[in-house]
Parts: C-alpha cells; structure tokens; sequence
C-alpha cells in the first residue's frame, strides 16, 4: 500500500489499524470477530486464515478505516509470544466469558501487560462475552466496569450467540482508534515527515477519494 | 497472491520428498564441482538426512502402513550415491584441514552458472569481492560476443563437457558410484544450460520483434564492442558511476529539455541527488542509441494498468547490462556483498552453516521443479552469484576494506549508531522480551544480564549491510512517513539489545525505485511503483541473499542451534503434546497430515526473493486452515464454522507442521524477512504470518 505523505487534507483520509484479539481458549473470541465480519456479509469475505486474521473496511464520518484483526492464541503455554503478536497495535480487545471468573483475571493480566508495552496510547475494550448465560454470570457487571475504568479501558458486554453488542463495539473503538490518531498528528504538529516521534503502526494515508458505501463495508485482505 | 496449494495433496509425500532430496544432492553435486568440498560435505549428509527421513516418515506405521512406496529404490540409491560422495569428501577433509582458502586466478567465466573449474581446490563458501570484480569484467566482455545464446550455451555445455570428462578421470576406480552421479548431474546441467538459454534468447529477440527495422539489440551489441563514445574503455564507465558520476555529453541534456524540468536545477545538490541526475542522463543519452525504452514507454502508455507489462519491461530491462539502471543494479548489488564479505568472512568460516550457501545455486533447480513463472525468472536464476555483479574496475572505496580483512568493523561512523543512547522504557521491554525469546534458557526473565555479546560487530555490520540493502532498493520507505527508528527496533530477534541504539533511517534515496519511475514516467501509479519495487526485489535479491543469511545465521547460530535441539528432541512429538484436539486431524490415518503446508514451509529456503519466502508462508498457513477445516467437516458436519479456526488452534498446528518440517534454518531465515517484508505488509496478511511463524519457531524452541 502506497501513499504519500504530506500535507492533511480533511477529505479522502483513511486509517490502518491493527487490533489485537485477547482472550482465554473459551471465552469465544472466534465466535465474536466471524459474527463481527459474517453477520452482514457471506463466507467468501472471511480470509483465507479464517477467524486467525480478518481485515474489514468502514467508513466513519467521511473517514475511511481499514481495520487488521490479529487474533492470539490463548493458551497459557503461548502467553510469552503475546508481545509478538501485540506489538504496534492501536487497539485490543480482550474478551473474558462472563461464566468464568478465570477468564477475567486472565485479561487484567494482560492488561499490565499490554500498558507495560505499549504505554497509553494503545486503545483497550474490555469484553464481557456470552451475556446469554447472565442466568451463571460469575463475573459481576459492577466489578468489571469499575476495573475497567480503572486502567483506562472501555467495557462492553456482548452475545456472540445472539449477536449483541459486538458492531457497537468496533465502531466504539475505530472512533476512538481515529481520535487517538488525530491526537497524535497534532501533538507532531501536523507534520508528516519528522518521525522521530511518531507513533508506531499508524498508517493515515491520504488519497484519492473514492467512490465508497457508508456504514462499512467488509472486504477480504 | 496465489490460492494455497489444496489441502487435498498431503498425500504427495514421498514423490515430494524425493525431489528435495535430489534438489538438496544436486545443490551438493554442485558445490562439490566446485571444489567447495566442506559444504559439499554437509549439504551431501544434509540430502541423506532428509531420503532417510522421507523414508522413516513413509514407514512408520502411524502414518499408513501400506508398505513402501514406489520411489524408495530410487531415493535408496540416491542415499548410497551420496554416501560415497560423503566418504571420500570426508578422506579429503582429513587431509587438507586448516588450509587457507586462496582462490586462484578468476575462474571460467560465463554467464552460465555451470561452467566453474575444480582446480581451485578448497574455495570458501563465498568468493571475494576482487573475484566477482575480474568476473564481472570477462562477463562484460562475454556479452560483447556476436553469439547467440542458444550458441553461447552449447559452449559452455563444451566447457562443462570438459571439465567432467577432466574429473571422471581422476577418479579412482573404486569410485564408480561417483561416476554415475556425475554423470548424471552433467546431462542435467547441460539440460538447463540449454533452457536458459533459450529464455534468454526469447528475451534477447523481443525487442527484435516490436523494432524489425531497427534492432535495438543490434545495436546494442555493437555498442557493446567499441566502447565509441567513452574512449577510457566499459570498465571505466562503469567506474565513474561512483561518486562522480560519469560524464555526461551536453547533448543529451540539451537536448532533452525534460531533465531541467525533472530536477529543479537551482538548488544546491545533495550527493544524492546529483547522482540521480547523473545516472538520469546516462539512461537519456542510452535512449537516444536504443529504442526498446520508448517502445516500452508508449507500451506503458496505452496501458497503464496493465502491471503484468511493468514485469515485461523489467526483464528487458535486466537483459541489456548496458542500460544504466541495470548497471546500477549490479553496482549496488555489488556494494552490498563488498560489505557482506567481510562479516561472512569473519565469523568463522569452519561454522558458517553450510546450507544456505547453495541455495542460492539451487534456485534454478526449484525454478524447473516448479511451475514456470513468466518473464525473466527462470533467466535471473540461472545467473549464479558468480555472475550478477559489476564491480567497478577501480572500486569503491570498500573494496579495499574487503580484501585486507582488517578493517573488518567497517561500516563507517554512522553504523554503529551512538550506543549508549537512553531507551525509552517501553521500548527496551520490547528488547528484553526480544533477548527473553531468542534464549529463553539463559536469561530468565526479570533477571537481565549483561552478557558480553561476541558477535556484537557483526550485529553492527549487519545493520549497516541492512541499510545498505534499503537504500538501494528503496523498500517502503520515503512513502511511509514514519520511516524512522521502527525497523532499526525489528531487526531480528534478540538481536537488539537494551542500550544498543537501533540507526535511525535517514530519509532513503531509494536509489533503483526513483532511477526507474524517473526513467519510466507510467509506472508511477501506485500499483506501479508496487510492481516496480516487486521487480527490482526479485532482480535484487537472489545473488545476495544466500550470503545475506549466513551472515543472519552466525548472528543467531545460539537461537537456530537451541531450536534445533528442541525439534530433535520433540521429533516425534504428537499432536496431543502440542495440545492440539485430535479433532483437528485426520481420522483416516495414510497420509501426514497438513502435508501441503508442511512441503510450502519446506519450500521457503529454496526461495531467493523475501517477498516469495513470504508468499511460500502464507500459502503454508492458509493451507492450515484449509486442511483444519476440511479434517473437521469430515468429523462433524453439522456445525458450519466448526472447522472456522483461529489462532487458539493455528498457532500450535502451525508449530506442528514447523516441527514435521524439520528445518531449525527457518528461524534466520524470518529474522531476516522480518527486515525486508515491506512496511505495509506487516499490517496485513503477510505480517501476520510471519508473526505466527516466529512465534511458532519461539515456541518451539522453548519447549522444554
């Protein structure tokens, strides 16, 4: 993908993001990004590495978003490669089963973790998943969203089952995603060449408009 | 990118297996011809390794226990024949141990990769630059000749004729079995000698054809042998496009009114760009003798979108060594391996791994075992490393360091990159997480130690080399804005050290990249300039990158030496070790599963180019996925997306299929593509496998 840099024109902007999927083996992460890029659309969107990675295209606001979902392997014994997997993103999710009080501290540990590594400018979602189970919920609603106040993360609850919550949650973190972004671009005033201090794994890219649906669209990478 | 290769496959084993078996013989035919007795050795025991292996795996009954296969004679004997070859190898290497490496004389030259002369005795893996300098000047000259290739070739199969009979000869007669398989590699490389060059003569007549009145390669092979407009002769020409430039005829510039309006001619000049602009008006003066460029430039024209012409062009371009961008290829080509010399050469010769040294050579041999891919690739294959560069005849200012040896930290001031510079926090805990990974064993984490690196130049001059390499290419970068400090912080794994500064990028002048959009106004579209640089890596890398990795390999010899340990000792190690569910494998036992990505994981050393490398990783975890799903329907077919994977079960079948293939050299190897994948990838797909092959080889590697 080629681009010049340059100059920031308000139109025909459009953003790379990488996002990180987190999560325990069977807090249905899987589940959670196939309903987030197959609900609207067919198989023949999802890439060929299946749930393992997906690209979805959006349009918010005039702004052109080409998210990359990096999903990670959950397994304690894979835990000391998650760095590998994590690093340059601008977003996470980290989706805990709200049946599983495990699962939650699974993602407060990646959550130092990830603030470790990554500082602030990495965008956290906190996932409650499988809201369909409330009648077992383990984990309450008042602790999560207080822990995740407290590092700075947003909290949403989701049914992947019933398809609940999960397109409020991406949109919620691609506004977020282009806020910290523009953030960013200011705070290097407006330049596009001094890199120095650039934050890394951002791409804006200017270019041509183009003719684009609104509301998001999904593509195959 | 190309469809993964079908799960349905896996079953080609053995016949697969026998041709890496034969594709790793011959490479060991090949360096044993040319007298590079120790890698022959190894790559000879390395063949035999793998026959024995293909065979085991064939018969071992958890995957299927049908007898032996129709190829086991064949691969039996080819493991005898190899074994013979190690013995008497191994009788040499006794002798003559500890005896320095003094090449003689330039060796037969040819633009034929298969002509080398058994006299040199016991050459190093890698000739030095000054050889490659008296290489590249016959070569010049034997491009000169009025021969056709098709002629060329059927003189160097003379050549290659004689050397062979030279050496059946000398053979005792115990060595019979040696006789056979010389032999045979002698029918096989005169076989390619003559497809070679009847590509190359397909390439050669193209342009014939688009100008039948004026043949442009007419004219460029009398161009060639007068040398009419610069009296100091080819080789000084050449020798000008270094700092200087050369000169120029004010002809051209006036004439082309153009120049004027590509640079702003008011400003002052960095070196840069005065190079630029020399080396434009040398393709503007090349362009008033020749005809093919504007050919190609109207091409261009009529149909800009058509990428499959900016491929076309670059083999035609490739195939005229006057034509100044081809020139500056091989110039820079040439400055990189004058900077990579040194550091291969000083890292102990004796443990240079020896494999990779011949890949490079064998790429021809992948190129006929698969499929045929149109335009020059076949061609640029068949030039040997031996043959791809240009030296100036009064050499860079490096050559010199090169041929001493002393001045082996070269890489002058800016290489080293002020260590000692404070590291922000985080970024150092990407390093210690780096160092964590690349030897697990000693250096617990939370415990940092600050251990004497050994081979910290040789990390220096990695870099610089790096850099080099960027430079001349122009990789991604004056596209990316935020070119500085990321790479510097990726270059390999554990390979940056906390306190050790990464070199910030200066602003790249991407030298090829820009020479080439500036020379061809159509390719500057985006799609263009992707192909463009695609075309250049494939022409850039495949001399180089075998020395490139075995510099990358001496530099992560502990890591790739650990991880070998580990997959020998997990060899056999099942899919329920791996933690893997037994649903995600076959029922039907008979084949090995995930086969398909096993052979593409296989098929990633014997790639020259790192964007193929990485398309051969690619294709092998989509064929992961592929097989997954296919083995999962078959077991339950009532939940659609049961077989949908994701990296909770990718990541561990993906360390299975690294630990089947059994090839610890994956890791430089990704540590290195990791350095040339383009910026843009690593968002994508691309980076994506690659991240999970590195963190498959980390994983492996760990296992306790």
């Amino acid at each position: 993908m080629a681009a010049g840099s340059g100059a920031a024109a308000a139109g025909g902007r459009s953003f790379s993001f990488k996002v990180v999927l987190l999560g325990e083996g069977c807090v249905g992460k899987t589940s959670l990004v196939l309903r987030y890029c197959e609900n609207k659309f067919n198989d023949k969107h999802i890439t060929t590495l299946q749930a393992s990675f997906l690209t979805k295209k959006l349009n918010i606001g005039g702004k052109r978003v080409n998210l990359a979902i990096w999903d990670t392997a959950g397994q304690e014994r894979f835990h000391a490669l998650g760095p590998i997997y994590y690093r340059d993103s601008n977003g996470a999710i980290l989706v805990y089963d709200i049946t599983d009080e495990d699962s939650f501290q699974k993602v407060k540990n990646w959550v130092k973790e990830l603030r470790k590594m990554l500082g602030n400018e990495i965008c956290l979602c906190i996932v409650g998943n499988k809201i369909d189970l409330e009648k077992e919920r383990h984990v309450s609603v008042q602790e999560a969203e207080m822990y995740a106040e407290s590092v700075g993360a947003k909290h949403y609850h989701t049914s992947a089952k019933q398809n609940k919550g999960i397109e409020e949650l991406f949109l919620d973190l691609c506004k977020r995603m282009i806020e910290t972004a523009q953030v960013d671009e200011r705070a290097r005033g407006n330049g596009s060449s001094q890199s120095g201090t650039a934050r890394r794994g951002v791409q804006i890219i200017d270019d041509e408009p183009q003719v684009q649906s609104s509301g998001g669209c999904c593509s195959s990478g | 990118m190309a469809a993964a290769g079908g799960g349905g496959d896996g079953g080609a084993g053995p016949g697969r297996a026998l041709q890496t078996a034969m594709r790793a013989a011959s490479g060991a035919l090949e360096m044993d011809g040319a007298g590079r007795t120790r890698e022959a050795y190894v790559e000879y025991l390395k063949s035999i390794t793998l026959i024995s292996q293909a065979l085991q795996d064939e018969a071992t009954p958890t995957e299927g226990s049908e007898g032996l296969g129709p190829n086991t004679p064949k691969m039996l004997k080819l493991a005898e024949q190899c074994l013979e070859r190690v013995k008497s190898l191994a009788a040499v290497l006794g002798k003559s141990k500890a005896k320095p490496s003094t090449p003689g004389g330039p060796a037969p030259i040819s633009r034929h990769r298969r002509v080398f002369s058994d006299e040199g005795g016991k050459l190093s893996p890698f000739l030095p630059p000054e050889i490659f300098q008296k290489l590249q000047i016959a070569e010049a000259q034997s491009a000169r000749k009025e021969l056709t290739p098709l002629e060329e070739a059927s003189l160097q199969n003379q050549k290659l004729k004689a050397a062979y009979e030279a050496r059946v000869a000398r053979l005792n007669p115990s060595q019979a079995l040696q006789k056979t398989s010389l032999t045979l590699s002698l029918q096989r490389q005169m076989m390619e000698n003559l497809v070679i060059a009847r590509a190359r003569e397909e390439t050669v007549s193209f342009p014939l054809r688009e100008s039948p009145k004026q043949g442009c390669s007419g004219k460029w092979r009398s161009g060639g042998c007068g040398c009419r407009r610069l009296p100091t002769g080819e080789g000084n020409r050449v020798s000008q496009w270094g700092l200087r430039g050369c000169r120029v005829p004010c002809r051209s510039l006036t004439r082309h009114c153009d120049t004027g309006r590509r640079f702003s001619s008011s400003v002052a000049l960095t070196p840069e760009e005065q190079e630029q602009r020399e080396l434009y008006a040398a393709i503007l003066e090349y362009e008033q003798d020749h005809d093919w460029p504007r050919q190609w430039k109207a091409r261009l024209k009529r149909s800009p979108s058509d990428l499959s012409l900016v491929t076309g062009l670059f083999s035609c371009l490739l195939s005229f060594p006057e034509h100044p961008i081809a020139q500056l290829l091989r110039k820079l080509q040439c400055a990189v391996y004058t900077r990579l010399y040194p550091a291969i050469s000083q890292s102990n010769p004796e443990a240079v791994p020896a494999a990779p040294t011949g890949l490079a050579f064998l790429s021809l041999d992948a190129g006929g075992l698969l499929p045929a891919e149109p335009g020059g690739r076949r061609l640029r294959a068949s030039r040997s490393l031996h043959c791809m560069f240009s030296v100036p005849e009064h050499g860079p200012a490096t050559l010199r360091n090169s041929i001493s040896g002393a001045t082996l930290a070269d890489g002058g001031p800016d290489a080293s990159g002020g260590e000692g510079d404070p590291r922000s926090p985080r970024e150092s805990s990407f390093e210690d997480l780096e160092r964590f990974l690349a030897s697990p064993e000693d250096w617990p984490p939370g415990e940092p130690v600050a251990r004497p690196r050994p081979t910290a130049s040789l990390q220096e001059q990695l870099k610089g080399i790096v850099r080099d390499i960027h430079n001349a290419i122009g990789e991604g970068q004056p596209w990316h804005w935020e070119g500085g400090g990321r790479r510097g912080d990726m270059v390999g794994w554990g390979f940056t050290a906390p306190g050790q500064v990464s070199c910030v990028t200066p602003p790249f002048p991407d030298r090829l990249l820009s020479l080439t959009l500036l020379a061809f106004e159509g390719l500057s579209t985006a799609a263009g300039k992707d192909q463009c640089l695609a075309c250049i890596e494939d022409a850039f890398f495949p001399p180089l990158w075998a020395p490139l990795l075995a510099l990358y390999r001496s530099v992560h010899r502990p890591q790739e030496e650990a991880l070998a340990r580990s997959m020998e000792r997990h060899r056999h190690a099942s899919p329920a070790d791996l933690g893997l569910s037994p649903r995600l494998f076959p029922t039907a036992p008979g084949r090995l599963a995930y086969g398909a990505a096993i052979e593409e994981l296989r098929l990633i050393p014997l790639e020259t180019c790192p964007r193929r490398k990485l398309d051969c990783i690619v294709r092998a975890l989509r064929s992961i996925c592929e097989c997954a799903e296919e083995y999962c329907s078959a077991r339950d077919s009532r939940t659609p997306t049961a077989g949908t994977i994701g990296a909770d079960e990718l990541l561990p079948l993906l360390s299975y299929a690294v630990l089947r293939s059994a090839l610890p050299q994956l890791l430089p190897e990704c540590c290195a593509l990791e350095e040339f994948i383009h910026e843009g990838c690593l968002l994508g797909e691309e980076g994506y496998c690659l991240t999970s092959l590195q963190s498959a080889l980390a994983f492996l590697r760990a296992l306790p």
